[in-house]
């Protein structure tokens, strides 16, 4: 038994032998490749620490459960364009959005982009600095992805975007602040150790109609020849409050319309016309005349019964 | 925080409530006759609107990165100007019309590009790649493959559908042409018809009117044009098959009308109605024994014989 016991053992050894031999063979080979930098590099892997990397900015990007795949998709193709975000599983809302928060900061990021479906229509994009505010509420109309759109414009995955604005930014002190909170958002830091070491493509916001209109372009040529890439969306804004996603209220949009409203009232418009007909059937049946036409009473006398009539 | 939940949950129930409301006053407003259809009554704000500009602006000196500007990349700037400047001005159907308000888009895209490259080449930020670089891209290949089949079909579509439009653009022209003709035939035809009511009537003039319009005709119908080809075209249309099969066949003739009577066989008396019927017994018979060169009998030759 001892023998065999022994043998045992002694196999075990070789075999742990042998697994130290083959790791060490894993840790040498790296060492050994180090002259030699490889061919390929997947985008997702990491770079080397050692650079100056200051500005930190994270941004985590989710959704509340319920979103539907439009928002799924562009959440999608943002963290495909920025390579300082990070993602985070759905979450079920009730009651308040200060779990918001917590969630953030467990995650280490500084900025959020959170996604929020109602009705399974109305898409609502806070945009927050997580710990002292402000949070900034849009209502996002017009949205389309990157896949669905056909564009021909690509750049590189995570490389850095040029932030430009539109005049109107700097006129009005709450869209002052948005523009801020954008370019930390959407500017890519530099140095940012999974971010490409090129600048290729433009990220454009542009005021009409009193909306954001996000595009996102590629730079063909040095001479300024673009060609967009996706995706497109518009960005009406709500409200602005002090705090992330608490505080007093610092801004509302006079021009905003509840999408539930503008529904109601497109429906009313649209039964307007009904109601017109109804109306006009009413004063139609008020202005009728009772006689059709006048006539002299004595004529009557000419109106004979007839026989069978006559008997009864 | 308390803000927030007011503001998303008491939303939907506020709503009912107000178009409850709003209905009763609606009905009140119709009775007084204040109502009439196409009136709209606007609503006011239940209470004013919040702007502060100053906690914006504090908040902003906040919030705002003093970093250089290679770590911001943002740039301000307005539409490049062009000969398109129109566009620009244009302000109000910006948001409706397509065209006009990518191509703002693009423009201040490309003003940003155009300030911003020369800064980055200053602070040493490469904006092209080298061809050798291969990087995981943005939109995938297959997607790209997608989008550049997407383009040729595209193209291939609206090329395709011109080449239609030319078609049938040419085919209205045909007809129109065809009915200019038709019409010119019949004019014709009705002048002809007046002329001749003319002649019946024992008037001079119809006959010269007849020689005159009937002059262009005599002639052609006298002098064979030296375009023989001209004349075929003008005939109808040529079965070429028939015609190789006439050619090697032969054409035995019409054969439309041949069982139909004429004078000829209905002035026949007795024997067949029809001269496709089939003879009656008898007369096969009969018909059989006259045609026959009778050859006489054996015995009857053997005694022809016997007497030469």
């Amino acid at each position: 038994m001892k023998r065999k016991v022994d043998s045992d053992d002694s196999k075990q050894r070789k075999n742990k032998k042998r697994m130290k031999n083959s790791r060490n063979i894993d840790i040498d080979s790296p060492a050994e490749k180090l002259s030699v930098l490889p061919a390929t590099r997947s985008s997702e892997d990491v770079q080397s620490m050692k650079c100056n990397w200051t500005n930190k900015q994270k941004v985590l990007i989710f959704s509340t459960r319920g979103v539907s795949y439009l928002a799924r998709h562009v959440m999608k193709n943002l963290r495909a364009l920025m390579p300082h975000t990070k993602s985070e599983p759905k979450i079920e809302i009730r009651k308040s959005f200060s779990i918001l928060n917590e969630v953030v900061e467990l995650r280490n990021c500084n900025k959020v982009l959170f996604f929020d479906m109602k009705k399974k229509k109305d898409l609502y994009l806070w945009m927050g600095n997580v710990p002292d505010g402000p949070t900034v509420k849009f209502l996002v109309e017009n949205l389309h992805t990157m896949e669905e759109l056909k564009l021909t414009g690509n750049c590189l995955k995570g490389s850095r975007p040029l932030l430009s604005f539109d005049e109107k930014f700097d006129k009005e002190s709450h869209w002052k602040l948005i523009k801020e909170l954008l370019t930390q958002i959407f500017g890519t830091p530099y140095h940012q150790p999974k971010s490409q070491p090129f600048v290729d493509h433009v990220l454009s916001f542009s005021i009409i109609d009193n909306k954001i209109w996000f595009r996102n372009y590629q730079i063909v040529e040095e001479n300024g020849a673009l060609a967009e890439i996706g995706p497109r969306f518009v960005l009406n804004l709500h409200c602005i409050f002090e705090k992330s996603f608490c505080g007093m209220l610092l801004y509302e949009n006079p021009q905003y319309i509840a999408p539930n409203l503008k529904r109601r009232l497109a429906k009313m418009k649209a039964s307007q016309k009904y109601k017109e007909r109804i109306y006009s059937k009413v004063a139609f049946d008020q202005t009728k005349p009772k006689e059709s036409y006048t006539y002299d009473k004595t004529d009557e006398i000419f109106q004979t019964k007839l026989a069978e009539n006559a008997e009864e | 925080m308390s803000d927030i939940e007011s503001d998303n949950q008491d939303g939907d129930s506020d709503e009912e409530m107000d178009s409850e409301q709003e209905d009763l006053e609606l009905q009140q407003a119709l009775k007084e006759g204040r109502l009439q259809p196409g009136l709209n009554i606007e609503e006011k704000p239940k209470r004013p609107l919040i702007n502060n500009k100053k906690a914006l602006d504090a908040k902003y000196t906040e919030l705002y990165l003093n970093l250089p500007w290679t770590e911001r990349l943002d740039c301000t700037n307005a539409p490049l100007s062009s000969k398109d400047a129109e566009i620009i001005e244009n302000n109000e159907d910006l948001a409706d019309s397509d065209f006009k308000r990518e191509m703002l888009f693009y423009r201040q895209a490309q003003a940003a590009v155009i300030d911003a490259l020369p800064k980055l080449k200053k602070a040493n930020i490469s904006t092209k790649r080298p061809d050798d670089y291969y990087a995981q891209m943005a939109k995938s290949d297959e997607h790209m493959k997608k989008i550049r089949e997407y383009l040729v079909n595209r193209k291939t579509d609206i090329e395709r559908r011109e080449k239609v439009r030319k078609l049938r653009e040419l085919r209205t022209f045909g007809k129109k042409v065809q009915q200019e003709v038709l019409q010119k035939r019949q004019e014709e035809k009705t002048q002809l018809l007046k002329t001749m009511k003319k002649i019946r009537k024992g008037k001079k003039e119809g006959v010269r009117e007849l020689e005159e319009s009937l002059g262009d005709r005599k002639k052609r119908v006298m002098q064979p044009t030296k375009n023989g080809k001209q004349d075929m075209n003008s005939k109808k249309r040529k079965n070429s098959r028939l015609e190789y099969k006439n050619k090697k066949f032969g054409f035995g003739g019409k054969k439309r009308n041949m069982k139909k009577n004429t004078a000829e066989s209905s002035a026949e008396i007795g024997g067949k109605s029809n001269k496709w019927e089939r003879p009656s017994f008898h007369a096969q018979k009969a018909k059989k024994g006259k045609n026959k060169q009778a050859r006489p009998g054996k015995t009857n030759r053997q005694k022809m014989k016997a007497r030469k």
